[in-house]
């Protein structure tokens, strides 16, 4: 077990983090979405009014409390809120045209932010590496849509993909609670931050050794990987094309495929994982937004408030996560989250072939 | 309970609330 730092100690300069970095941003969302709701609309929804693109009744609270619960639960065992938010909002809150996808998406492009900040101060950061898996994803975000507004369009089988999506999440979380005691400390992809030897403040910065010939070597600590660009661009593509298609960001996928394929450890991920949201994100977005129209193709806008106030709890909600993540029992959230996205997952894809009794 | 047995469990007593808040959302307005 992690001998944790004392929280007594730590707390002044938490509350001054959460003080001058956090709550900016969390306010600054929530405005943004009272802007956006009378921009688009002329006046706030709520659960007397309905948000008219999403057509649905719902306080504003019960918007950015999913954003906050979603975020939380899901940064804790290393996801991010679309994932979960997404089949909440179509399942729960009854949000299941086609909008739900970009409004997820503005979700997704805004709660990274936080993290990226953290991330860039303690030196997870390379933009050598982010850079062609992020030019992937722009690709993927532009072509992702595309296959909403096409294949994917009917609910049916927008559902049935995303539940081919959490069902690979789902059973990835139960492999990992399963393995979690046996061979974490020893496995590629455990998370191997410098913290341990050097104090949480210590600096390791994810170094580029060479790059020349399309291949990228990377350093961190003693170890080094040679990454080929053209397939950290087709990584970055193909991910980009599913989660833009689906409206999530894409981590679901390209941390599995980091730490199997090139057995990258956690530490390193975020300075290519977290620029990549960011980056789908935005693409996806305007595409959306202002692409598709381009091509003939009907656009399909997010409703706009909607994301920016789930947004404002997710942003609040992994912030938490990410102070509190060493109290919490990891392999048990693993397992419940992982037991009840593969529930879901599966029930997604069942829903195309067989008559639930109840409603997904 | 002290501050890290509260930490350590949030996220359970976070998901019953979603359960709660969701089903609350159900019988309101579905």
């Amino acid at each position: 077990m992690i001998e944790a730092p004392a929280i007594a100690t730590s707390r002044p300069s938490i509350a001054r983090e959460f003080l001058f970095q956090q709550v900016p941003l969390i306010l600054a969302t929530l405005i943004l979405g009272v802007i956006a709701a009378h921009w688009q609309h002329g006046f706030v929804p709520d659960g007397e009014r309905a948000f008219p693109i999403a057509g649905v009744r719902v306080p504003v609270w019960h918007v950015i409390w999913m954003g906050a619960w979603t975020g939380y639960t899901m940064a804790l065992v290393g996801e991010a809120a679309g994932i979960f938010a997404l089949p909440y909002s179509m399942s729960v809150l009854q949000f299941s045209n086609q909008h739900v996808t970009p409004s997820t998406q503005l979700l997704t492009f805004l709660n990274p932010f936080g993290a990226l900040l953290g991330f860039r101060r303690s030196g997870q950061w390379n933009l050598d590496f982010a850079r062609w898996i992020c030019i992937g994803g722009a690709v993927g975000g532009l072509i992702g849509p595309f296959l909403r507004s096409t294949l994917l369009a009917a609910a049916d089988p927008f559902r049935f993909t995303l539940g081919l999506a959490l069902a690979f999440v789902g059973f990835n979380l139960l492999y990992k609670s399963m393995h979690g005691f046996s061979s974490a400390a020893r496995a590629a992809g455990t998370n191997k931050a410098p913290a341990a030897a050097d104090g949480p403040q210590a600096k390791f910065h994810i170094r580029t050794l060479s790059k020349q010939g399309g291949r990228l070597t990377i350093g961190y600590l003693d170890d080094t990987w040679t990454l080929t660009q053209w397939k950290l661009f087709m990584t970055g593509a193909l991910v980009g094309i599913i989660a833009s298609a689906l409206g999530v960001g894409g981590g679901f996928l390209l941390v599995p495929i980091f730490v199997a394929i090139y057995r990258l450890p956690m530490y390193v991920l975020p300075a290519a994982t977290i620029p990549f949201v960011i980056v789908l994100s935005a693409v996806g977005l305007l595409t959306y937004s202002l692409v598709l129209p381009m091509f003939g193709a009907k656009a399909i806008p997010p409703e706009w408030a909607w994301g920016f106030f789930a947004a404002s709890g997710g942003i609040f909600g992994s912030w938490v996560a990410s102070k509190t993540q060493l109290y919490v029992p990891e392999h048990l959230l693993k397992l419940m989250l992982g037991a009840v996205t593969a529930v879901v997952g599966v029930l997604y894809v069942m829903s195309l072939f067989v008559a639930l009794p109840f409603r997904v | 309970m002290d501050k890290r047995t509260f930490l350590a469990y949030l996220p359970f007593i976070v998901l019953f609330v979603a359960v709660l808040v969701a089903i609350y959302h159900i019988k309101v307005y579905w």
